[in-house]
């Protein structure tokens, strides 16, 4: 069945049809969910509310890219629980970044030392995404994580194109600065760069 | 206005959509032809593809479970929207409430200043009549009234001082008649048409001065009239008064059961909302 019919079925009441786009989709929304998160309770939290409250807004989708309507509430999702946390910081910054247990295993090959530096790039990575604002990390996941174009990341986020582009620019500039506080961990192509343009 | 290696934002937007081929080919090919000459744009460029790759880099993270929606999930809240009625419902009372409030106090406050008007033109009216009567020869000549605490002196006088006015309207007339008589008499030739305008002045004046006697008692009546009017306005005004300050006082106690009302319900309701 193909995604038309499981949305026109969803819509009819169809709790299966519902589950079925759940399941296409809870991958990239729990990912998404999880960069702006930044950690995997909060990021699982926020996908299951964004499904339940997509499940209840369903009507209110007129067509268009589903994935950009369904990310749009897994992004609002995130807002609103991170600015619950602002409300109650019951967890510091320290403790999420702690719990953050995916890190992936060494690939084939690949020897441990090379392993473990590649695990810390991507610590730095999280931190300085996690060192944006939420908006302007979102458009930086969309794209470069993701790799959704600048239209989409419109939809997505509901804001017009020169926006997108403006802020992807902004967190880009933002991200490689914080990066450059973690030299030796960069790749070689930018750490020559860094010395290049230093 | 610089963001990056001292490269203006614009030049910063434009070699970040350059990357990812989204910028017009008319300002793709003017980006590469600086690229070509300008080694600082040509090395931010680089540094912004780094970056990206490196964010790129991240690794696809599996989900922990799935997210599949149960029945239970998807179950219509019934709480919240009755909730958010009783809350809406209970907010627009209170401000009913308030505006009655508002509106009460103002028509109240006029209410109870209008009863006093009588009052003051009452006493405006005292002085009017007083210097009516005093401007009017008294035939008893009885003083002009000088207040409420004189009318009922006035009112005894005023019986004696008619009969006496009477008395003195008798004599009078005489007199004319003498007079008169003297006058046809002395001149013995008198036209019918002067005998008619004598007769008329001879009714005219007593009759007028009866008609201020009327005018004076009138005009005590109507004194003694507006005193007890006086009376009956100021209990009016005190039992509208007390009437006014008493619904003041239920409206009140409402609006603060129904504030108090209100902001439960508007916790209660926000409290519904965050744990569903």
């Amino acid at each position: 069945m193909d995604e038309t019919a499981l949305i026109r079925g969803a819509k009819s009441g169809d709790l299966d049809a519902f589950n079925r786009l759940v399941m296409n989709y809870q991958g990239l929304a729990y990912n998404v969910a999880l960069r702006i998160m930044g950690d995997e309770p909060s990021a699982a939290d926020a996908t299951q509310e964004a499904f339940i409250s997509a499940h209840r807004g369903l009507k209110r989708y007129r067509g268009g890219s589903f994935r950009a309507w369904l990310l749009r509430i897994v992004t609002n999702a995130c807002y609103d629980e991170l600015r619950r946390r602002k409300r109650r910081p019951a967890v510091s910054l320290d403790e999420m970044t702690e719990q953050e247990g995916a890190l992936p295993l060494a690939s084939p090959g690949e020897g441990p030392e090379a392993a473990a530096q590649r695990t810390e790039l991507i610590r730095a990575i999280e931190d300085c995404l996690l060192g944006l604002s939420p908006e302007f990390r979102t458009v930086a996941v969309l794209v470069d994580v993701q790799g959704f174009d600048y239209q989409e990341v419109a939809d997505t986020i509901g804001k017009p194109l020169g926006t997108v582009k403006s802020r992807l620019a902004r967190a880009r500039a933002r991200l490689r600065e914080c990066l450059q506080q973690h030299g030796e961990l960069l790749p070689a192509k930018m750490r020559l760069q860094n010395e290049a343009v230093g | 206005m610089t963001d990056m290696d001292g490269i203006a934002r614009r030049d910063l937007e434009r070699l970040s959509a350059f990357l990812d081929g989204e910028l017009s080919p008319a300002e793709a090919e003017k980006l590469v032809a600086r690229l070509a000459t300008d080694k600082q744009l040509n090395g931010t460029l680089e540094a912004l593809r780094a970056t990206a790759e490196a964010v790129g880099s991240l690794p696809e993270v599996s989900t922990p479970r799935s997210f599949a929606l149960t029945e239970e999930m998807v179950r219509p809240r019934r709480a919240y929207p009755v909730l958010q009625l009783s809350t809406a419902v209970a907010a627009l009372g209170f401000v009913l409430v308030i505006g009655a409030d508002l509106l009460l106090s103002s028509s109240g406050s006029r209410a109870l200043d209008v009863p006093e008007q009588p009052f003051f033109a009452a006493d405006q009216m005292v002085p009017e009549q007083e210097l009516a009567l005093e401007s009017e020869p008294s035939p008893a000549g009885t003083p002009a009234l000088e207040g409420v605490a004189a009318e009922r002196d006035l009112a005894a006088a005023a019986e004696p001082a008619a009969e006496s006015a009477a008395g003195a309207d008798d004599a009078l007339g005489q007199e004319y008649l003498r007079s008169d008589e003297q006058a046809r008499e002395s001149e013995g030739t008198a036209t019918p048409g002067e005998e008619l305008a004598d007769e008329q002045a001879r009714v005219g004046e007593p009759e007028a001065l009866r008609g201020e006697e009327f005018a004076a008692a009138g005009a005590l009546k109507a004194d003694a009239v507006q005193e007890t009017s006086a009376e009956e306005l100021i209990a009016d005004r005190d039992l509208a008064k007390n009437e006014a300050s008493l619904s003041l006082s239920l409206l009140r106690a409402i609006e603060i059961g129904l504030g108090a009302v209100v902001i439960i319900l508007v916790g209660f309701t926000l409290w519904v909302r965050q744990r569903t």
